[in-house]
């Protein structure tokens, strides 16, 4: 549990670009089976949680 | 002439053995390192020489011998502070975090039980005065008892009903029942907590309780030892499957979730309800006024 820790966004994947803005990497996918495929490898790396947003973005958040 | 040296055997023996019986592990799972035990101890048979002497010192008559009393509280705050020392340089490698409260709660036991065991080898002198062995043994059963109660303490099972619940996912948001848990992005997560994981309610008896496990460091505790006692399939690289507790804000209930090495409904409800209420935590609202009429009209 890290309730008292901020938590950030480390990375965004994206299958459309008009929707997403900086503030964090931002990936590009082609489809949504990559962007999930990106969020799985981009949260190992990171060690970090991948969330999926309504719209099908995903964002990877440190713990 | 008194026989100070069997008062004072008497009152050490009995504080030493006071120490190992509270030293015992417990659902907290610590002190399990060897030499930390061996610290505990030594410091125990420190704490129960000290209070042996305070009696033997005031019939000599050397009064001013008891402020090293003063002296040894001093010492035990310090192995408070070493306990959380130790405690929180370990936290940072731990899959699931005890928490802050928690750890405060271990150091702060550490300190008292030094305390009881002065206590208790004070008594036991005092009574080996009075009464010899028969008294000081008598004594030592007594506060010996007094002791183990005072270790033993609440636990979540004795203030909440705990029970077996529903995990399943709305979208990418994992309930625990109708209780919001997290969201989880990866489908392949998704299929491995639904097959693997296990969760439980926890409904508070009463307002008392349900401040209680309102507390933060509390569920963290509660996390922690279920993780500790079952397992977990958690690594560094997979956040998603820390176990965690969070509530429903209109009832005040816990869904706890975690994905256990060992699925074992059974052990999960007996190791969340062997968890110890913090210190920190305890909280009574119903001893008030204002919060036995908030909780008339709720309850």
């Amino acid at each position: 549990m890290t309730e008292a820790r901020v938590k950030k966004i480390l990375a965004v994947i994206t299958g459309d670009m008009r929707i997403v803005a900086g503030g964090a990497p931002v990936f590009l996918g082609r489809d949504q089976q990559e962007c999930e495929r990106m969020a799985r490898s981009l949260s190992r790396i990171l060690d970090a949680m991948a969330h999926r947003l309504e719209n099908g973005t995903y964002i990877i958040v440190s713990q | 002439m008194d026989d100070y040296l069997g008062m004072i055997a008497a009152g050490t023996t009995a504080g030493a053995l006071a120490r190992i019986l509270l030293l015992r592990i417990d659902y907290r799972q610590y002190p399990g390192y060897p030499h930390g035990m061996v610290a505990h101890i030594s410091l125990g048979f420190i704490a129960s020489a000290l209070g042996a002497v305070a009696i033997p010192a005031i019939l000599k008559p050397d009064f001013t011998a008891v402020t090293f009393l003063a002296l040894a509280a001093q010492q035990f705050r310090e192995i408070r502070g070493m306990e959380r020392k130790t405690l929180e340089n370990l936290e940072n490698n731990e899959l699931v975090k005890r928490g802050s409260d928690y750890i405060e709660g271990i150091a702060r036991a550490f300190e008292a039980r030094n305390y009881l065991v002065m206590a208790t080898s004070m008594s036991v002198s005092a009574a080996y005065h009075l009464g010899r062995l028969p008294g000081a043994i008598l004594t030592a059963l007594l506060f010996i008892a007094l002791s183990l109660t005072f270790k033993t303490g609440e636990t979540v099972g004795d203030i909440c009903e705990v029970q077996p619940a529903r995990l399943h996912f709305e979208g990418s948001q994992l309930k625990v029942d109708e209780i919001v848990i997290m969201n989880v992005g990866l489908g392949d997560m998704r299929e491995k907590i639904r097959e693997e994981g296990l969760a439980v309610r926890i409904k508070p008896k009463g307002a008392n309780a349900r401040a209680v496990i309102n507390d933060i460091g509390q569920r963290m505790a509660i996390a922690h030892t279920a993780a500790t006692i079952l397992g977990l399939k958690k690594d560094a690289d997979t956040p998603e499957l820390t176990p965690l507790a969070r509530k429903n804000p209109d009832t005040g209930e816990l869904g706890l979730y975690i994905v256990p090495f060992i699925k074992d409904m059974e052990a999960l409800l007996l190791a969340v309800k062997k968890t110890p209420v913090l210190e920190s935590a305890r909280n009574k609202p119903l001893s008030t006024g204002a919060g036995r009429m908030a909780a008339k009209k709720y309850d």
